[in-house]
């Protein structure tokens, strides 16, 4: 019992994780149909720029996160202004926009790998967490920030969503498209501030995972998957619904190795995702669709 | 006009079917049997990651065989015949090593190649037997490297030797009952495990979890909750180089307070920059011997000054160097002192008729008639706080 508790506990945990990089991949999936896979890209950027900040260059961490959140937004918006704009333009189908943003992906993880290395880097250096035991479960100091850093990100940006201007177009035109824009929303301007919050949202994220376990030239790729899986878990058409698509995941894969061997951890993902795929196409909190264009 | 059209096409038949001759006399002639007579230089090929997670171990190997190669050349080579080192990149990767190795022996023509990775010699084991190439494992200890080909020698020593006596050792000095092993999943991890617990329970411990992860995995959560669930007294880790030392550490951050125990890749600078603390008291076995010993500190302070570096993975680096200056050297010079000239047969013989070698760096090297080698194995431990990997004893 102690052992799926604790089992429940980290999936938890891994699954905040994954949340801060679905819900960013989701807001910007239900807004602009777009499915960006160079999310993946941003967040092992946004890595690896903290990673020289502070580790390289001896910055404070709080420094680091902060000017990583302003490249990453630019740079995420930059990918919005100067790929995915002139295809729309050009009235490129969804499937050649998806091909762009993998090459994108695959260039980006390339390019860091040259300039990097593939050595694993770690965000905490040598520091080993401290941990204590919370009943019948071990919980450590990085595991709590996490959830903590996590909760905090996603009520922020309900209450953006719910609050702001922007927050409201965004709504309106995943909602709703024509009518949206039929009302005077800008779907240039809003897709754009949608890229850079996406952008913002994956530092935390990456700076988590740096610290929990570590960074890797090539991470993005799988991170991005469990995004996508996270939000069509949660239900694609809900900008929130990857937070606990992405939950469901994380648990999913901690507490199936209760029974089953470590090594089949990521395919449980894979499973989650085929079985909501059959029996609930919708996801939890997703819209019926009539028809997917890819 | 057709005549002319007809006569070039005659010219054409004649030189396509002269071009393809001369490339099947090319093919045809096995690498193994090109230098009966003393070649103008010993080529060797040498395949080693290059790109990919395992490169800078990999680079540090290539690095170490072109400065011990460069160093017997500067002594004037093999009486007089210089070696010359090619190097290809396997990426770790089986099917990249066949393809590595290939192009050294199609292209350079070598007949002896050294290589590492479990994974990759046992892919190109085969095909060195066909190729009628030697091929030299410097750096992996699969136990089923032993026998994987009829052209293969193991310089390293293999992990069922070492291991062997850790376990044992644990089971019988250090008193541990509960044991416990976290692998890869690889041929190197799942046999060393398996060896691990088979001399663990014989010593009269017992095995309470085992727990894998693939290569290149960065998070050991569930691992450690199971491992801490199943609460050993003593875990043995046969992972990477990158990947053991984030085991450690998570390992510990879960609360699990275990012996660790692991082999040559807990000896890397990440085990001391990245595991910190958590590894303070790993224990890990060795085959070389430590690093302030003469011959060990002459190789680390020559690479240090030859490439403005420290050395990663340095007991791996020591068997290196030996095969590369002292071993290979010495099976040339003696197979040409037999006549049986410069072939990977030829120099597998002299290597199992010598027999014994006098390395400065891994310590005294005696080859089995099977083609493996048997070492003195040390034990060692990860000291944090001085920032050093110490002798610990002596397992035989």
């Amino acid at each position: 019992m102690a052992l799926l508790l604790q089992l429940l506990f980290n999936g938890v945990v891994v699954g905040a994780v994954y949340g801060l990089l679905a819900v960013g991949f989701g807001l910007i999936f239900t807004t602009t149909r777009i499915f960006h896979f160079a999310h993946g890209a941003v967040y092992t950027l946004a890595g690896y720029i903290v990673y020289s900040l502070t580790t390289t260059l001896g910055w404070p961490l709080a420094a680091g996160i902060a000017l990583a959140m302003g490249i990453c937004g630019v740079v995420s918006g930059a990918i919005e202004v100067a790929i995915y704009r002139p295809l729309r333009a050009r009235g490129a189908s969804p499937l050649v926009v998806l091909i762009a943003s993998l090459s994108i992906l695959m260039l980006a993880q390339n390019l860091l790998a040259i300039f990097y290395g593939n050595e694993i880097r770690s965000l905490a250096g040598a520091v080993v967490f401290s941990g204590f035991e919370a009943g019948p479960i071990w919980v450590t100091s990085i595991q709590l920030v996490t959830i903590a850093t996590c909760g905090a990100l996603f009520g922020l940006l309900k209450l953006f969503l719910r609050y702001s201007r922007y927050g409201k177009i965004i709504r309106a035109l995943a909602n709703n498209y024509e009518a949206a824009r039929i009302i005077g929303a800008d779907p240039d301007r809003t897709f754009l501030v949608t890229f850079v919050i996406g952008g913002i949202l994956v530092v935390p994220a990456a700076v988590l995972v740096g610290m929990l376990t570590g960074l890797k030239p090539f991470g993005g790729t799988s991170a991005v998957l469990v995004a996508a899986i996270a939000v069509i878990v949660g239900g694609m058409g809900s900008i929130m619904g990857a937070a606990p698509g992405a939950l469901i995941i994380g648990i999913s894969e901690n507490l199936a190795v209760w029974r089953i061997a470590t090594e089949w951890q990521t395919a449980v993902a894979f499973s989650v995702l085929l079985l909501f795929i059959i029996f609930k196409p919708t996801g939890f909190f997703g819209q019926r669709v009539r028809k997917m264009e890819v | 006009m057709r005549s002319v059209r007809e006569a070039r096409r005659k010219w054409g038949y004649v030189v396509g079917a002269g071009l393809l001759a001369l490339c099947a006399a090319g093919w045809a002639a096995p690498a193994g049997a090109q230098s009966a007579a003393t070649p103008e230089e010993y080529k060797i090929g040498f395949t080693t990651p290059l790109t990919g997670t395992n490169a800078p171990f990999g680079r540090a190997f290539a690095e170490t065989a072109r400065m011990a190669t460069d160093d017997v050349n500067a002594r004037g080579g093999v009486d007089g015949v210089k070696i010359r080192l090619i190097v290809e990149d396997t990426a770790a990767d089986p099917k990249q090593g066949i393809a590595a190795f290939q192009k050294l022996v199609s292209v350079d023509r070598v007949p002896v190649v050294s290589s590492a990775w479990s994974t990759v010699i046992m892919a190109t084991a085969p095909v060195a037997d066909r190729e009628k190439v030697l091929l030299i494992n410097h750096g992996a200890n699969a136990p089923s490297i032993r026998g994987a080909g009829k052209l293969l020698i193991s310089f390293f020593p293999l992990a069922d030797l070492d291991i062997k006596h850790l376990a044992r050792y644990a089971a019988t000095k250090l008193g541990k009952k509960r044991g416990a092993v976290m692998y890869v999943n690889n041929d190197t991890g799942r046999l060393n495990a398996k060896v691990f617990q088979e001399n663990f329970e014989a010593a009269g411990g017992k095995i309470v979890a085992v727990e894998s992860h693939e290569a290149d995995a960065i998070e050991f959560g569930a691992q450690a909750a199971k491992m801490r669930a199943a609460q050993p007294d003593i875990i043995h880790i046969p992972s990477l180089v990158q990947e053991a030392p984030r085991i450690v550490k998570q390992f510990r951050e879960m609360g699990i307070k275990a012996q660790f125990t692991s082999y040559s890749v807990a000896e890397s600078k990440e085990m001391l920059s990245v595991a910190g603390e958590a590894a303070d008291g790993l224990l890990y076995t060795s085959l070389a011997p430590p690093a302030d010993q003469p011959g060990p500190k002459a190789l680390i302070d020559r690479y240090k000054a030859t490439y403005q570096k420290d050395p990663v993975a340095t007991a791996y680096l020591m068997y290196v160097w030996d095969l590369h200056n002292t071993v290979l050297p010495e099976a040339i010079r003696y197979a040409k002192k037999q006549g049986w000239g410069y072939s990977g047969e030829a120099i597998r013989r002299a290597m199992l008729t010598q027999k014994t070698y006098d390395t400065k760096a891994s310590g005294k090297t005696v080859f089995e008639d099977d083609g493996t080698v048997n070492k003195v194995v040390y034990l060692k431990r990860v000291n944090v706080k001085e920032k050093k990997f110490e002798y610990a004893a002596t397992l035989d």
